[in-house]
């Protein structure tokens, strides 16, 4: 085999081989690559979660699992959670736990006896915070008018009323792509269709969502003019980078500006949140605690008969957000909106339905957590 | 005054409650001393990040080291369950491997020299080129090397 003296070459080189291949064979190797890195990743869940679950309980003597919690640890601000590393691992990082797995690895974790565990997550966060700060009207309608985000994207942007579960997805890509720097080559590749039509469906978005473009070119001006980028909190991340003359450097820069507004606005929203309930379940002497967060939400455990009060605090500070409105004084364009389960354990809850901010149908989740 | 030169290897769970102490006391003491000078640079030059601090940062730090210190209670017997199903996922995964004609029955798929072999050196596996090498100078079949030649084969195909 060649040696090669630098990364880009040895890339070069793979790209040419690559190009020479049959498309047969270029079919078979993308299968057995596809099939290998999935086989690598249900061997990362079984040691993380099985294995160092099972060593975690075994070193704490009880079956318990402790995790990390850091507030500093990513430069995007949004929090992140590690397993402790002291001789041996005395929990599991929560924040890497699978949601949608064949084995339902959340489920591991329980709440404790006479508890009901509550999950509580807020929905499409960071688009409602876009939709917010870029002042994006169409958007904002949707999310005012309580329609599903991306059947009205997808309905705009196919410009016809009934949507396939196809094109709604398509929409659903094209949204986080936009937002995370992603572009026509992205789509093709997530969504599986041509380039010319990736193309095409992101033009339509630009005349969809014009706000979003605009607010696009003004971080974008704002960082390059004072080399950093801020958020609705007052948050600063400081990014040198866009003044490097390597442009796939300082572009990244401009990306990472743009998804720090962004995420770093929905991690603080979701924190004053935890303030917020921590704060009223003490001024009621509550004994439900929050006993995690994974990305936008929120884990609880309730004595069964705290349940009802609990899931009304936890919708007021989520979704009328008195916290923020008191020492941010922020008042969002667009509502926020929550998704409540309650169950046994994590993962394997019931949702809870609300009206006017009450919820609906405790009892009937609450019996089936009973033992 | 105690050193921990590994604390991977340090046995925490027998540190003695005077060091413990010692330890966090000194922790405390730097960490303040530091909030003190640094307070001072932020109010000048970053004043915006001074509410943050208070209403936000601050108060999540206590929620955050109460989450810690309770922690979660785990279903024993869940994790049995749940493990074996993860098993047969992964004996099913490889086991879809092998029906591949560059893969010899004899080929380890974790193990990284028989993987070598298969993707890039054998005559008769995917004979393709490493993008990537270890710092050891070795072609690399990691998850981010595998990732760029699947993302060039998926480039490929699509423009073909």
């Amino acid at each position: 085999m060649n040696k090669w003296r630098h990364r880009e070459e040895g890339k070069k080189i793979c790209k040419a081989v690559i190009a020479e291949k049959d498309t047969k064979a270029l079919r078979k190797t993308k299968n057995f690559i596809g099939g290998l890195l999935e086989l690598r990743k249900s061997e990362k869940l079984y040691k993380t979660y099985i294995q160092g679950t099972k060593k975690a309980i075994a070193y704490n003597g009880s079956n318990k699992a402790y995790s990390d919690f850091r507030l500093d640890g990513t430069t995007t601000g949004r929090l992140s959670c590690a397993a402790y590393n002291a001789q041996q691992s005395m929990g599991v990082s929560f924040h890497t736990l699978p949601r949608n797995e064949k084995s339902n690895i959340r489920s591991l974790f329980i709440a404790p006896k006479g508890h009901a565990f509550i999950t509580v997550d807020y929905a499409a966060m960071e688009l409602r915070v876009l939709a917010h700060i870029a002042k994006e009207g169409n958007m904002q309608f949707a999310f005012q008018s309580g329609k599903d985000l991306h059947t009205y994207t997808a309905q705009l942007l196919f410009d016809k009323k009934d949507i396939t579960k196809h094109e709604r997805q398509i929409a659903k890509s094209v949204s986080f792509l936009i937002v995370y720097g992603g572009g026509a080559f992205n789509l093709a590749e997530t969504m599986g269709i041509s380039m010319k039509r990736a193309d095409k469906i992101i033009k339509n978005y630009e005349s969809v969502y014009p706000g979003i473009f605009k607010f696009m070119e003004f971080i974008n001006t704002f960082i390059k003019d004072n080399g950093y980028a801020y958020t609705i909190f007052g948050r600063r991340r400081h990014l040198p980078d866009v003044y490097s003359r390597n442009f796939s450097v300082s572009n990244r820069a401009l990306r990472q500006g743009l998804n720090f507004t962004i995420q770093s606005s929905a991690s603080d929203i979701l924190l004053c949140s935890l303030i917020g309930i921590r704060n009223r379940f003490r001024e009621l002497g509550l004994d439900a605690r929050i006993v995690a967060t994974v990305h936008d939400s929120i884990e609880l455990v309730s004595p069964y008969n705290e349940v009802e009060k609990v899931c009304e605090i936890v919708y007021n500070e989520m979704v009328n957000y008195p916290y923020i409105r008191e020492k941010f004084n922020i008042q969002f364009d667009v509502p926020l909106a929550i998704d409540v389960e309650v169950g046994k354990s994590f993962g394997e809850g019931t949702p809870l339905q609300f009206v006017d901010g009450v919820p609906h149908n405790v009892e009937e989740v609450v019996s089936l957590c009973l033992p | 005054m105690l050193t921990i030169k590994n604390p991977k290897t340090f046995d925490w769970a027998n540190m003695s409650l005077h060091d413990c102490c010692e330890g966090n006391a000194m922790d405390s003491h730097f960490t303040l001393r530091l909030f003190n000078l640094l307070e001072g640079k932020i109010e000048e030059e970053m004043p915006s990040v001074i509410p943050l601090l208070e209403n936000v940062l601050s108060p999540a730090n206590e929620i955050f080291s109460d989450m810690e210190y309770n922690g979660l209670d785990v279903a024993p017997d869940k994790l049995d369950d749940v493990g074996r199903e993860l098993r047969i996922d992964t004996v099913n995964q490889m086991d879809d491997l092998y029906v591949f004609s560059e893969v010899e029955t004899g080929d380890n798929l974790s193990s990284m020299n028989d993987l070598r072999e298969v993707l890039y050196t054998r005559e008769g596996g995917f004979e393709l080129y490493p993008p990537d090498k270890t710092a050891k100078g070795i072609p690399s079949v990691s998850a981010p090397t595998l990732k760029i030649i699947l993302e060039d084969v998926s480039e490929e195909l699509s423009n073909r």
